[in-house]
């Protein structure tokens, strides 16, 4: 099990890593199905960063 | 390290100084965004002489000008559809609501894009789970839906729990209370007012709800019924459930607040998605604990509207966190919202607050609806309060009613109401956003 509370570092260290990936994988422009579902998750992998205070950026255009 | 019962442990829990700070850090973020993506925010934060750069302590919120719903609406009128406010072009968004119209304006336009979304549900999860709701649970959500926010987002954070969630549509009462016997629905989510008339239909149906069916949590908004004491009380009992107060608005997206399972009489304020100050209407200087006055909000999760020092109209009480023993280091309003800044209505010198009465009539059983009636007589203003007996309510007991309601809202106001009991199943009954006040006065 993992725990954020007693290993905050590496937990955000995997949000930011998601984070990141799912923003590259909106821009793939040839499969809609890889990009529409990367910027829906990453609509989701969002609230995480944001919460753990890894970004504020407002994003419209993943 | 255990933290149970929190939504989100880190934020929930963190030292008010931390607090702050990470309100400091997403307010710039957001006046920032607002600025450099609208021309109408641009012009209005240049009018009051203010730019992002200048926002560099919490204090410096109070440069920035108010926003009001009228300012709303009007950039919608003379842009539509959705005016100069919006910080993104309408095809980037994927979700589309619109204001009440209870006020009888025209309604509010809002879009949100997919992380705007998210968050409107995510800020609705902090209620849910910290009033009880878990991945276990069958949520009923007994309202029609429609272009109307409602308990859309309700609906999203349950899933997001991962509870079996369940919409309830067009049906009638009838068949929303037999899909609910029918599925074992554990929490139910609809307006206060709903509940009871749902709980009244039961009874009708030959069921008592508190006893035979399996709600046990009661998610309520859409009106502050849920923390006025003598109409929880009444939820409470009728569903034999705990009844949870979550108030929100469609500018916001919908959950401002909210009620945890210590239920101390107040509701939380997630500050870690919003700077709510409450301020004097009349000078607009900010108030401190203990005062009843409007709140003004500053959200920081919707950057599509930005909602920025937007005045709701609405009346609060703030309180320190310690009023709740929950453990949550975020402020509380006491009592819920309290009711509509313009909904105080003056009558011969006394301040008459709807949700006090509500209070009042709300202590007799016997009473299934009302509505308070302000009129003119010879130049006077007056008050009286319609009462709607329940249906098998013995008529000779009529006369004994009236006057003990009457009784009642005298000693409480020091008011003489005229009360008026009509007959079973005249009045209105509502689903969403009960209108129970009629201003007739020729002002």
């Amino acid at each position: 099990m993992l725990s954020y509370l007693e290993n905050p570092r590496e937990i955000e260290a995997k949000v930011s890593q998601t984070y990141a990936l799912l923003k590259e994988l909106c821009q793939v422009d040839d499969f809609p199905a890889i990009s529409y579902n990367a910027r829906r998750a990453l609509g989701v992998i969002w609230q995480v960063a944001n919460h753990l205070e890894i970004q504020f950026e407002q994003i419209y255009d993943d | 390290m255990t933290a149970t019962g929190y939504w989100n442990p880190r934020t929930e829990l963190m030292s008010r100084p931390d607090l702050q700070k990470l309100q400091l850090k997403k307010l710039q973020h957001i006046v920032h965004w607002a600025y450099t993506n609208s021309d109408l925010w641009q012009a209005k934060l240049d009018g009051a002489g203010v730019r992002p750069e200048h926002i560099k302590k919490l204090a410096d919120l109070e440069l920035l000008p108010f926003l009001t719903k009228q300012e709303l609406l009007q950039a919608q009128i003379e842009q539509p559809l959705f005016g100069k406010f919006l910080t993104i072009p309408p095809q980037k968004a994927v979700r589309y609501h619109q204001t009440s119209g209870t006020s009888g304006k025209t309604p509010l336009r809002i879009l949100d894009g997919w992380k705007d979304w998210e968050w409107v549900s995510e800020v609705w999860c902090y209620g849910l789970y910290g009033f009880g709701v878990r991945e276990t649970d069958i949520v009923y959500l007994a309202y029609g839906y429609g272009n109307f926010i409602g308990f859309w987002a309700a609906h999203y954070a349950s899933e997001k729990i991962g509870a079996l969630t369940i919409p309830s549509g067009s049906m009638t009462s009838r068949e929303r209370i037999e899909k609910i016997m029918e599925l074992g629905a554990t929490v139910l989510v609809c307006t206060p007012t709903y509940a009871i008339r749902l709980a009244q239909v039961g009874a009708e149906m030959g069921i008592d709800l508190a006893k035979d069916s399996k709600i046990r949590l009661l998610i309520h908004a859409g009106e502050p019924g849920a923390n006025i004491p003598s109409t929880k009380k009444m939820l409470e009992d009728a569903w034999g459930a705990k009844a949870g107060d979550f108030p929100g608005m469609s500018e916001t997206g919908g959950s401002t607040a909210y009620e945890c399972a210590a239920q101390c009489g107040g509701i939380h304020i997630p500050e870690d998605h919003y700077i709510q100050e409450v301020i004097d209407p009349q000078t607009t200087q900010s108030l401190g604990y203990g005062q009843k006055s409007e709140l003004v909000l500053t959200m920081f999760g919707r950057a599509s509207l930005p909602m920025i020092r937007y005045r709701t109209g609405d009346l609060v009480e703030r309180a320190p966190s310690s009023f709740c023993s929950c453990g949550r280091t975020f402020d509380l309003y006491k009592g819920g919202i309290l009711g509509r800044a313009d909904d105080m209505k003056l009558i011969k010198g006394v301040n008459i607050f709807p949700s006090a009465v509500e209070d009042i009539i709300r202590e007799f059983n016997d009473i299934d609806e009302f509505q308070i009636i302000l009129y003119t007589e010879k130049a006077i203003d007056q008050i009286k309060v319609q009462v709607e007996p329940l249906p098998g309510c013995d008529r000779s007991g009529y006369q004994n009613l009236q006057k003990a309601v009457s009784e009642r809202l005298y000693r409480a106001h020091r008011l003489t109401f005229g009360v008026e009991i009509v007959e079973p199943g005249s009045l209105p009954k509502f689903e969403l956003k009960a209108r129970r006040l009629q201003d007739l006065r020729r002002h």
